[in-house]
């Protein structure tokens, strides 16, 4: 044969390919075992963690969706599948799922994955590892909400794996069912546990002894992550039982649509009823917020707790006469006195008391130097030299203008309490009370007509300025020579209530003797240019001139804050000129009521329906002072004892956006003249601002009123409130009519 | 020639003729897998036993094979050699296995053993052939190891080896603190320039020794010239001395 022939050549590679196929299958032979077992021992550690100590094989197998990667078989175990799928990842994620004989899945192992931590990882932790593991290869697979695409894949892959196995084992099932949605677990919350990073923050608003009020700061999502705000609350809790009466989220800061998951009226009644050490179930998907307002829950029931037994005995320890009114009200603020000088007419002491940070949190006193005229035994001044509470909140009850409503007066209590600030404001009244004592310790006898002259100036001074408390007017006097004072005074507007902006200042002349305004000059102004400003027109001012009580004239239609912003400012320079006359104070205080409700009364005839004022005085007031409102009135009965009205009043949305009215229920007692109750049918304003006043414990306040003003707005709900309020007077005046009539039938009978 | 003579020449002819700097054969495997130490060792004996085989089996056919067939031929044998080192390498050190991936197989279309097998083995003797693989084999591994050295220096801060076999670490020697290493190197980028730098630097010390031959060529001719010219004056010397005598 020649070496260059076609037959050799083909021969050659022949042979040589022989040899060489030979020669690898030779080697194949002695390698192919090593090598699976090789392979087998990579996926063994894993294959080991779902059946320790099994025998394994691997087994063929013919998967058409392409996903199982290989089939292990562990006699008396069952049958474990390596599943490669991509979920969100694009390299995928490699899982490993095991059925046991009986069908029940044996194991889900995650081998490698790249999933998103938080969502798709979430796939391969506890939880959902769990929902797997509890399934069988009959049932279908759930997907985890938050981590679809991951739990798609996951479902795919068992469900391939599902497949073999079932025929392999002759199971039947339903290879198209779909898993209930799994609803996520609803985080549990126990009020045991630690909720210090939310810092929650509680101030007690009110305490009769058996309902306690508070108000409740605490963070949640916006807090904790975006350095943003905390959340608040008012919390009603039932004193005797300790536990939870309501809930009711007051500023909401977190995610909407979210977080208000946890705001909403069913999340937070599953705070009813519970008390201090109890858990309760949180809104899943809400969890920060449902912990902030666990936090605040709390901090409630804590403070309740901590201050339980002074709170409990506050109510029983107002009982006693006025007169005997001792220090002994503020037990617990430890008071103490030192007198610095006493010259027989004015007296100075030094004192200290507890206010918040004492009381709660072993903190200091907050001290003070008082001023004491001795022959009347009445406050000259005040000045808080020590603060030791919490900034921003218990100093609202030692601003001046604050510790301004103290002078001249002879009880503490006559002055309300800075709603926020209850611990502070006690420590004040506190210190007042504990050097009257004092003072009255050394002259017993001359102090004991004062009260009631004190007590007379009181109520002016809640039902003037404090009109416009959120205004926060403050006046300064620049000069007052007896016959005019002078005052320089700032209140907000517009832009201070809404906008944190600043507040309107003013000029105000007062005639000193008269207790009216001389003149009104608006010197700086903050609110909105070409809308507030309608309140700073000179021919709008001019009308306050000879006034004595600012609410006679009317608002600024579209500059009502402006208006309230001006009328504060004037109401607080004549409260000053009260007060610091307080002889003129008495005839004062009577006047303006007086003439408030005169000429108005004048001014509106469709508050006639009750012309024959003839009554007592207080009747006088009507609901001409909330015209604006626009009450509609319907009698729904009167049988002469109750009447029943069904009531329209324009709030918030009705005065300032071309809004709905409110709607309420209200029962009248004839006889008296009194409020029975009062339910609001409809609420047309701004939810969780206009509702406050809108709230039981609101509406409550009214009862046995007959007077609307009687009851202080609910501040940061003027229009809320005032509509409220319309509705109340304007049902009272109506009650007249029939109270007028019903002896008419009956003489006539 | 002197053993230190013959030493200095593998050396060189590991430099000068080094297949992977000198000539730029086999750069696809070399820049690919010259990420560790492990894996240039365990490339460069799968292309040692791969060469050595090769050109033994080459160099023993050569005279039987016609050249129209060579190329599958060598291909064949190649392609066989390369699957049983891929199966043996699969069955013993799965790690490296895995870790060379496809450039076990791709080692079939290696430019270095085709290269050798027709531009040697066919032409030589078994030995020389054999020692020819071998040679070319370890240039190759040297290349090989050259740039993994750096780039593992470079990119992981680690020097390491570990036993193919068992997997069990050998040594491992942090060189640079960790934070300060330079990923770029453990990327290919990184593999070209390590690649490149050497490249150039065994070029310009080829280029030095040329220089040196041509220079000492050129003395050597010089003073070829000058012994001339002396021999020729001493020559001329003697003849006037002769005829001095002669007078």
């Amino acid at each position: 044969m020649s070496k260059d022939s076609t037959a050799y050549k083909a021969v050659l590679l022949a042979i040589l390919c022989a040899v060489c196929g030979l020669l690898l299958s030779g080697i194949n032979a002695l390698t192919a075992p090593i090598i699976a077992k090789n392979q087998l021992a990579t996926v063994m550690a894993s294959l080991e963690q779902i059946y320790p100590g099994g025998e394994f094989t691997e087994a063929e197998f013919d998967d058409p969706s392409g996903l199982i990667q290989g089939v292990y078989k562990s006699p008396g175990n069952g049958t474990i599948y390596k599943i490669h799928n991509v979920g969100y990842n694009s390299n995928g994620f490699t899982f490993m799922v095991a059925f046991n004989e009986d069908g029940s899945v044996g194991g889900f192992l995650p081998i490698e994955h790249n999933e998103t931590d938080g969502f798709g990882a979430r796939c391969f932790q506890d939880d959902y590892t769990a929902t797997i593991n509890g399934l069988t290869s009959s049932d279908p697979v759930p997907l985890l909400s938050g981590a679809t695409l991951t739990s798609t894949a996951i479902q795919q892959g068992i469900d391939a794996a599902k497949a073999l196995f079932n025929a392999d084992a002759g199971i039947s099932y339903d290879p198209n069912a779909v898993a209930e949605p799994s609803a996520p677990e609803a985080p549990k919350i126990s009020f045991s546990d630690d909720f210090a990073n939310t810092e929650p923050e509680a101030e007690e608003v009110s305490n009769d002894g058996t309902t306690a009020v508070y108000s409740v700061k605490a963070g949640g999502f916006s807090f904790l992550n975006e350095k943003g705000n905390k959340n608040e609350a008012e919390i009603t809790l039932d004193v005797p039982s300790g536990t939870v009466k309501s809930v009711k989220v007051t500023k909401f800061s977190d995610t909407p649509g979210i977080g208000d998951n946890a705001t909403s009226d069913s999340a937070l009644k599953a705070y009813e009823g519970l008390k201090a050490g109890d858990s309760v179930d949180g809104v899943s998907g809400a969890t920060f917020t449902s912990k902030s307002i666990a936090a605040m829950v709390k901090s409630a029931l804590d403070k309740l707790a901590g201050g339980g037994t002074s709170a409990a005995e506050k109510p029983a320890e107002e009982k006693p006469a006025e007169e005997t009114a001792a220090v002994a009200k503020y037990p617990e603020t430890e008071p103490e006195v030192e007198e610095v000088s006493n010259d027989g007419t004015t007296a100075v002491y030094r004192v200290k008391t507890g206010g918040f940070s004492f009381l709660n949190e072993n903190g200091d006193k907050n001290e003070a130097e008082i001023t004491i005229d001795v022959p009347s035994g009445t406050v000259k001044s005040i000045t808080v030299d020590t603060f030791s509470d919490t900034a921003g909140i218990g100093d609202k009850a030692t601003a001046e203008d604050y510790l301004k409503k103290f002078i001249g007066v002879s009880d503490p209590e006559t002055v309300d309490s800075v709603s926020g600030a209850t611990f502070t404001s006690n420590s004040v009244k506190s210190m007042i009370q504990s050097v009257l004592d004092k003072l009255k310790g050394l002259n017993a006898g001359t102090s004991a007509a004062e009260p009631e002259a004190a007590e007379t100036t009181a109520p002016v001074e809640t039902a003037s300025v404090s009109k416009y408390a959120e205004t926060k007017p403050e006046a300064e006097t620049v000069s007052n020579d007896g016959s005019t004072a002078k005052f320089r005074t700032k209140s907000g507007g517009f832009s201070f209530l809404n906008e944190n902006g600043d507040k309107n200042e003013a000029e105000v002349e007062v005639d000193v003797p008269t207790g009216k305004v001389k003149s009104v000059k608006v010197t700086k102004f903050s609110d909105t240019p070409g809308i507030g400003d309608k309140a700073t027109d000179d021919s709008w001012l001019s009308k306050f001139v000879g006034v004595s009580d600012p609410d006679e004239v009317d608002n600024v239609s579209g500059a009502t804050f402006t208006s309230k912003s001006i009328k504060g400012m004037i109401q607080s320079a004549l409260d000053q000129v009260k007060s610091s006359d307080p002889a003129a104070a008495a005839p004062a205080a009577s006047a303006p009521d007086q003439t408030a409700a005169v000429p108005e009364e004048t001014k509106a005839p469709e508050a006639s329906a009750a012309p024959e004022t003839t009554d007592k005085g207080d009747s006088q007031q009507t609901v001409s002072r909330f015209k604006e409102t626009e009450p509609e009135l319907e009698e729904v009965s009167n049988d002469g004892k109750t009447a029943v009205y069904r009531i329209k009043s324009g709030g918030f949305s009705f005065l300032n956006e071309k809004g709905e009215k409110n709607e309420g229920e209200i029962e009248i007692d004839v006889p008296t003249r009194t409020v029975k109750s009062i339910k609001i049918t409809k609420f047309s304003d701004t939810a969780g601002i206009g509702d406050k006043a809108t709230a039981d414990d609101f509406l409550s306040k009214f009862a046995g009123k007959k007077d609307a003003d009687d009851v202080d707005g609910v501040s940061g709900a003027t229009f809320t409130s005032n509509s409220v309020k319309a509705m109340i007077q304007s049902s009272i005046d109506k009650t007249e009519a029939p109270a007028a009539a019903l002896p008419n039938t009956e003489a006539g009978k | 020639m002197s053993v230190k003579e013959e030493k200095k020449s593998f050396f060189s002819e590991m430099l000068l003729n080094n297949p992977v700097f000198g000539l730029y054969l086999g750069i696809c495997s070399t820049l690919a897998i010259s990420t560790s130490l492990n894996n240039a060792l365990g490339m460069g004996v799968s292309v040692i036993f791969v060469l050595v085989l090769s050109n033994i089996l080459v160099s023993l056919i050569a005279r039987i094979t016609p050249d129209e067939i060579h190329i599958p031929v060598y291909i064949v044998i190649i392609a066989t050699l390369v699957t049983l080192v891929g199966m043996l390498l699969q069955a013993y050190t799965p790690e490296l296995y895995s870790t060379l991936g496809a450039y076990v197989d791709l080692i079939v279309v290696n430019c270095i053993i085709l290269g050798r097998a027709e531009a040697f083995a066919c032409k030589n003797g078994v030995g020389a052939s054999a020692k020819d693989g071998l040679m070319m084999g370890l240039s190759y591994t040297f290349s090989l190891m050259a740039i993994s050295l750096i780039r593992q220096i470079l990119g992981t801060g680690i020097l390491s080896m570990s036993n193919p076999f068992t997997n069990a670490e050998i040594f491992a020697l942090r060189l640079i603190p960790s934070g300060f290493e330079i990923p770029i190197f453990k990327s290919q980028t990184g593999a070209f320039l390590t690649f490149a730098i050497l490249a150039a630097a065994v070029a310009a010390y080829k280029k030095s020794i040329d220089d040196k031959a041509a220079q000492a060529e050129k003395e050597a001719k010089a003073a070829a010239a000058k012994a001339k010219a002396e021999a020729a004056k001493a020559a001329k010397a003697a003849g006037a001395a002769a005829k001095e005598a002669k007078a």
